[in-house]
C-alpha cells in the first residue's frame, strides 16, 4: 500500500470543516503529514478516489462513522515498545505507590490495545491486577468490544514476543495467548478489572487523581497547540508526583520550564509531576 | 552559492562506510540542513548516531518530534519512527505502518522533504537492497528537486539505485567522490 502525499492545505481544511460539521470531531490540530496520510489510506482501504467523493460519503452515508473513526486512528505498533520503559515501571515507578490503597493508571486515547495488554501482563507479573485500577479510553465502544477480544495478528507476534525477551529474559510471551488460525487471543482474563470507556481527555473531567498516565506516541499525531492543552489536562489528571509516560522522541520543552514536570529519565521519557501544595 | 535549501540522503544495506566518509568530507561552513534517512535495527536506539558521528565534521542529531530543522545539522532518521519534514521546517515523526518494511522509510522521507522544499532540495539514494527511496526520488524530481543516484556499478548492493533508474530519469549518477565534490559546491 503505497500513500503518495497528494493532499494540499486547502483540501486539509476543506476535509477538517466537514467532518467537524457532520461528526462534530475536530481534527484542524492532527499533525498534518500523518493526517493526509490517515485520509488517503481512509480513501484507499474503502475503495473512494477523491477527497470530495470522501466529503460526500461523509455527508452523506451515516454507518460510514464507525469505519472512519477506525480507519482514521492511528494503531499502537507492538506490545512491549521500549522494553527498557516498562522495566522502570515494573522496577522504579510502580513500586513507588505500593503503600498506597489502590493504584490509578490511565491510558486515554488507546486505540490498538498493545500498550493496554502490555500494562496488563506486567501488572499481572506483579501480582498487582487486582490492586491496581487500570481505565482505558478509546474513540468508540465497538473500539472496546474489538480490544476486549484480544485478537492480533500471528505474524506481529514476533515483534512482541522479541520486545519481551528484551524485557525479561527468559520468559516466554506466549503463555499470555492461544493460537488459532493465525491469530493469537490474549488471555481475557487479564482485562478482567480493567474499566473501559469512550472518555474524551479534553471534553470530560474524568478520571482524576492518577498516579500514573500512559501517553506514548499519540502527541506526534498532533500540532505543538494541541499537545499543549492535552498536556495540560493530564497535569490536572495526576497526583503530585505522578507519572506521565510519553514517547521516547517527544518532549516536553515548556512544562519542564514552567516547572509542571520534572524530567526524571530523558532516555525513556518518564515526566514527574511537580509536587502541588493543595 | 547554490539556490538548494536541503539535502536528504537516503540509503541502506552497503551505505554506512559511503555516509561515513561524506559525513566526514562535508566542508566546515556546510549550511544547508542534510536529512538523512538509513534503514536500521529498529529496536537499536543508541550506538548509531554515535558510530555515524565519530569523522563527521557537523554534529548528528537524531529529531525530537516537531524539533525545528536547523542549518548545518545532520538528521538522522530515528530507529522505529518515519521521519517527515513539514512546511514551517519542523520534523514530524510517526509509527505508522513500515512501508518497504522499513521503518523509518525512505520513500516517506522524501515525499515528505519534496512536499516541503520543492525545487531547492537535492536527494540523493545510496547502496540499498530494496527498493525503498525509488518512489521518493521520483517524488523528489517531479516536484522540481535535484535528484542523484550512487553509481550501481560502486554499490555495495545494486538493489535500491538500481530500483531509482529504473522508475525515473535521475540527473546525475556518481560515485561517493562526485558526491562529495556536488555537496562542496551548495
Amino acid at each position: 500500500m503505497f500513500s503518495g502525499f497528494t493532499l494540499g492545505i486547502i483540501e486539509f481544511r476543506n476535509l477538517v470543516n466537514v467532518i467537524n460539521e457532520v461528526y462534530q470531531l475536530d481534527y484542524s490540530n492532527f499533525a498534518f503529514t500523518a493526517f493526509c496520510r490517515r485520509i488517503e489510506f481512509v480513501m484507499q482501504n474503502n475503495n473512494i478516489h477523491t477527497p470530495s467523493d470522501l466529503m460526500n460519503k461523509i455527508k452523506n452515508d451515516k454507518l460510514f462513522f464507525e469505519i472512519f473513526i477506525r480507519d482514521i486512528a492511528v494503531d499502537e505498533t507492538e506490545m512491549f515498545r521500549d522494553p527498557g520503559l516498562w522495566r522502570e515501571l515494573r522496577d522504579t515507578i510502580i513500586p513507588k505507590f505500593l503503600a498506597e490503597k489502590e493504584i490509578r493508571i490511565w491510558i486515554p486515547m488507546m486505540t490498538s490495545g498493545d500498550e493496554l495488554f502490555t500494562l496488563l501482563i506486567v501488572l499481572r507479573e506483579m501480582n498487582l491486577l487486582d490492586k491496581v485500577k487500570v481505565v482505558a479510553s478509546t474513540y468508540s465502544t465497538s473500539n472496546i468490544e474489538r480490544i476486549k477480544k484480544g485478537i492480533y495478528n500471528l505474524k506481529k507476534m514476533d515483534t512482541n514476543l522479541a520486545n519481551y525477551k528484551r524485557y525479561n529474559g527468559d520468559d516466554d510471551l506466549s503463555s499470555y495467548y492461544k493460537t488459532y488460525n493465525g491469530d493469537a487471543f490474549m488471555d481475557a482474563k487479564l482485562h478482567e478489572h480493567v474499566e473501559f470507556n469512550t472518555l474524551d481527555i479534553l471534553k470530560d473531567k474524568y478520571p482524576q487523581r492518577n498516579h500514573i498516565i500512559l501517553f506514548r506516541d499519540k502527541m506526534i499525531y498532533m500540532n505543538k497547540k494541541l499537545q499543549n492543552d492535552i498536556v495540560n489536562a493530564m497535569h490536572e489528571d495526576l497526583v503530585s508526583h505522578g507519572y506521565l509516560l510519553i514517547g521516547i522522541k517527544e518532549y516536553l520543552e515548556i512544562f519542564i520550564a514552567d516547572k509542571k514536570f520534572v524530567l526524571e529519565n530523558e532516555h525513556e521519557s518518564i515526566y514527574r509531576k511537580h509536587f502541588v501544595v493543595q | 552559492m547554490s539556490n538548494y535549501k536541503a539535502v536528504i540522503i537516503g540509503g541502506s544495506a552497503g551505505s554506512f562506510q559511503v555516509i561515513t566518509k561524506i559525513l566526514a568530507s562535508l566542508p566546515p561552513n556546510f549550511s544547508l540542513p542534510l536529512f538523512l534517512c538509513l534503514h536500521r535495527l529498529k529496536h537499536v536506539r543508541s550506538g548509531f548516531t554515535e558510530a555515524l558521528s565519530i569523522k563527521s565534521v557537523l554534529p548528528i542529531v537524531e529529531p525530537y518530534d516537531k524539533e525545528h530543522v536547523r542549518s548545518g545539522k545532520i538528521y538522522l532518521a530515528p530507529a522505529n519512527y518515519h521521519m517527515y519534514i513539514e512546511l514551517g521546517n519542523t520534523f514530524a515523526l510517526s509509527t505508522e505502518d513500515a512501508v518497504n518494511h522499513s521503518r523509518p522509510s525512505i520513500d516517506l522521507s522524501f515525499f515528505s522533504a519534496a512536499y516541503t522544499f520543492k525545487n531547492k532540495l537535492v536527494g540523493i539514494i545510496l547502496s540499498g537492497a530494496n527498493k525503498d527511496g525509488a518512489m521518493g526520488l521520483k517524488r523528489v524530481k517531479e516536484l522540481g528537486g535535484y535528484t542523484i543516484v550512487q553509481d550501481p556499478e560502486e554499490c555495495q548492493v545494486k538493489t535500491m539505485t538500481t530500483a531509482c533508474l529504473n522508475v525515473m530519469k535521475v540527473d546525475q549518477v556518481c560515485d561517493t567522490n562526485q558526491i562529495i565534490k556536488f555537496l562542496s559546491t551548495l
